[in-house]
């Protein structure tokens, strides 16, 4: 916006996590909860909220404990071709089925684990861009949306990608996102959010996102690659600097830097999600 | 920005302003302060809330509220709710940035009709908001010498005083000034009529600085409605432009600058005045509300945006040429030394006053002159951030 209003032609953005510092990560969850109406109601760890929406997001939808397993196994298989990326992992679907819940239905392995890291992007007006190099990378729409901070009146239908989604493919001209998206990153912080953002962002359909997931459509050779970098699930949780590393990754991968984990696209998106108690998200649709 | 032509895409104009009473507001929560200035921003601007495309949230740290994440809690108060919604943060400078971010929705074409909140609850902070100030400083450089505002300000406070050679008495004319213009302001926490006396009297805070000498922290909340020129047409014959934005940090290590000058200040206005093709700050503007949560800011801060010579704001002020009737009203509203200082929801005397005094509707706060062109300024988070708006009444 700083560029398209005319009051700059050049703009660093940076991003950084500083995780590690922190030691009572579920009582700064709380402290973001409503003083009056959430805060007081229970002293358990605000990861229960999101195990509550999971536990809904499974039964509206039938989805099966493997589907949201196979999440967790491809990121952090993923992750492993990934240098930035520390909780690479080969897993299969039985290991993280075997594995303990922490929040019923949420297994500890579909957690992300916090990371600490920093990303910079530096972003030029059109007319600087093409003198400074031949293959800028473009940000062909964006769109971010808020929905509620109240527990009680929220959808828990990610309705905030939806919307951002929506925003972000008017500006970028895409009709049919599932055809015309060649890469997504989207929030995976736990692992049930993909398959909900995959949807919500009308990459996939309701119903069928936990087969899809199972036959291998979001895997790296897959059609629609998800998560190639690992994920927050393979990278860490970098709080709010995860949307970064999402944009990082479409931007590395559209402009043929990806290294080992390289995969053909012309058209990538990234989307992010402010983390429980919000329902607020941010979606770039990026291109070469 | 050397180069840089400004090529926004549409203009943006001001047609809708609305604040609170700055008080002690303990039992309302944020979100109902931000309700009130909504509901009052829309009224003024004839809109309602289904018309607002985008909402910007400027408030200062969360410590405040003791809320994390203290933008997506007043999401609902403050209409932000099912809309694309942000929230931008740069300590006290929030009550001009907000209203700069809302200006680059608009201008960038993003947004044809974007409202601007700011919120702050100082109250609930337990016993003073001043030990929210704690985690400001540098962990390790700063922070085990356990610094407080007030000292560092009585430094800077000192440092003004010796290099221009100003008394105390001079400063203390801009509390009684700005605490006098308060009187006429429906919103104002500690408008009084007292003499240069009192101040030099008052209790001592960290001398220089005396209890007279400082903003009270508050509770409050402001908003303004910023839209594009097709929308302005509609709603009012006379919407008053947002001709000129800039802001600018220093260095955040405060002991490496001098403190006598507000650079950052200097570079934001530099950037503002090329912007509105203002060439004279001194001749082109006639009314300015610089943040004053100190007396001696009001001056420095007169200095950095180029309204007086280094050394010349006391002058002025001791002349009158800063009072409303005066050839040059700084202040109008009352500033934070009289209306109160809820950190971001300051721009309801800042950015929101220069609208009214050039929309005509401050009412017994309109200055004597005639107005066209007014500067607003805000400035924070540790001690060096500036962040200016030139707007006017003409295209």
């Amino acid at each position: 916006m700083q560029i398209e209003s005319g009051l700059a032609d050049i703009v660093v953005v940076e991003a950084h996590s500083k995780a590690s510092d922190i030691k009572t990560f579920g009582e700064i969850l709380r402290h973001a909860m409503d003083p009056i109406w959430l805060k007081g109601v229970t002293r358990a760890h605000p990861y229960y909220f999101a195990a509550l929406e999971m536990s809904y997001y499974v039964k509206k939808y039938c989805v099966n404990d493997e589907a949201i397993a196979e999440v967790v196994v491809k990121n952090r298989k993923n992750a492993i071709l990934n240098d930035s990326a520390p909780y690479g992992a080969k897993l299969t679907v039985e290991d993280v089925l075997n594995s303990p819940f922490v929040f019923y239905p949420m297994r500890k392995i579909e957690i992300a684990e916090r990371a600490d890291g920093a990303v910079v992007f530096v972003v030029a007006s059109d007319e600087i861009a093409r003198k400074i190099t031949d293959s800028p990378i473009w940000i062909k729409g964006l769109g971010w949306w808020s929905e509620t901070s109240n527990y009680d009146t929220m959808s828990f239908e990610a309705l905030y990608a939806y919307k951002a989604g929506k925003m972000a493919y008017k500006m970028a001209g895409i009709e049919v996102p599932a055809n015309e998206i060649d890469i997504a990153e989207v929030d995976d912080r736990f692992a049930f959010k993909e398959l909900q953002h995959l949807v919500a962002l009308q990459l996939a359909n309701k119903y069928t996102v936990g087969d899809l997931m199972l036959e291998g459509h979001f895997s790296r050779n897959g059609s629609l690659p998800v998560n190639v970098s690992g994920g927050s699930l393979g990278v860490g949780n970098l709080l709010e600097a995860t949307g970064g590393q999402k944009a990082l990754e479409i931007v590395l991968q559209l402009r043929g830097d990806a290294g080992k984990r390289q995969v053909d696209c012309e058209l990538g998106l990234a989307q992010s999600w402010r983390y429980i108690p919000t329902a607020s998200g941010a979606v770039v649709v990026f291109g070469v | 920005m050397k180069g840089l032509k400004f090529h926004k895409k549409q203009d943006v104009a001001i047609v809708g302003a609305g604040m609170t009473t700055f008080k002690r507001r303990l039992l309302e929560t944020g979100k109902e302060l931000s309700y009130f200035a909504v509901k009052q921003a829309l009224e003024e601007a004839g809109l309602d809330i289904s018309d607002i495309e985008m909402v910007v949230m400027g408030s200062a740290p969360d410590a405040f509220d003791g809320v994390a994440l203290k933008g997506e809690y007043l999401l609902d108060g403050s209409g932000g709710s099912d809309r694309p919604y942000m929230r931008v943060f740069v300590g006290g400078g929030t009550g001009v940035f907000a209203p700069i971010a809302g200006y680059w929705h608009v201008a960038s074409g993003l947004a044809d009709v974007c409202l601007v909140v700011c919120e702050e609850k100082m109250s609930s902070c337990y016993p003073h908001p001043q030990s929210a100030f704690k985690y400001i400083w540098d962990p390790i450089l700063e922070r085990p010498l356990k610094p407080n505002l007030i000292w560092i300000f009585a430094l800077e406070m000192r440092r003004y005083m010796h290099v221009n050679n100003v008394k105390h008495e001079d400063i203390a004319l801009v509390s009684v000034k700005n605490k006098a213009n308060a009187l006429d302001h429906p919103c104002a926490q500690v408008a009084e009529k007292i003499t240069v006396e009192d101040v030099l009297k008052s209790e001592p805070m960290a001398l220089p600085v005396r209890r007279l000498d400082v903003s009270p922290p508050s509770d409050g909340a402001a908003a303004l409605v910023m839209v594009a020129p097709h929308i302005a047409r509609q709603l009012t014959d006379e919407p008053v432009w947002v001709t000129g934005v800039g802001w600018c940090l220093d260095t955040t290590h405060w002991t490496n600058r001098d403190l006598y000058f507000p650079r950052y200040v200097a570079e934001a206005a530099r950037m503002a005045y090329r912007m509105a093709h203002i060439t004279d700050p001194r001749k082109q503007i006639d009314v300015a509300e610089p943040y004053d949560p100190f007396d001696y800011k009001e001056l420095h801060h007169m200095e950095g945006l180029g309204l007086a010579r280094k050394g010349e704001a006391p002058i002025l002020t001791r002349e009158g040429v800063t009072a409303r009737d005066g050839d040059l009203p700084v202040c109008p509203s009352g500033g934070l030394l009289g209306v109160g200082n809820p950190i971001a929801a300051t721009m309801g005397v800042k950015a929101c006053e220069i609208y009214w005094q050039l929309a005509y509707r401050a009412g017994k706060r309109q200055v004597a002159k005639e107005v066209t062109t007014g500067v607003c300024q805000a400035w924070g988070d540790l001690m060096q951030v500036g962040t200016v708006m030139v707007m006017s009444n003409k295209r």
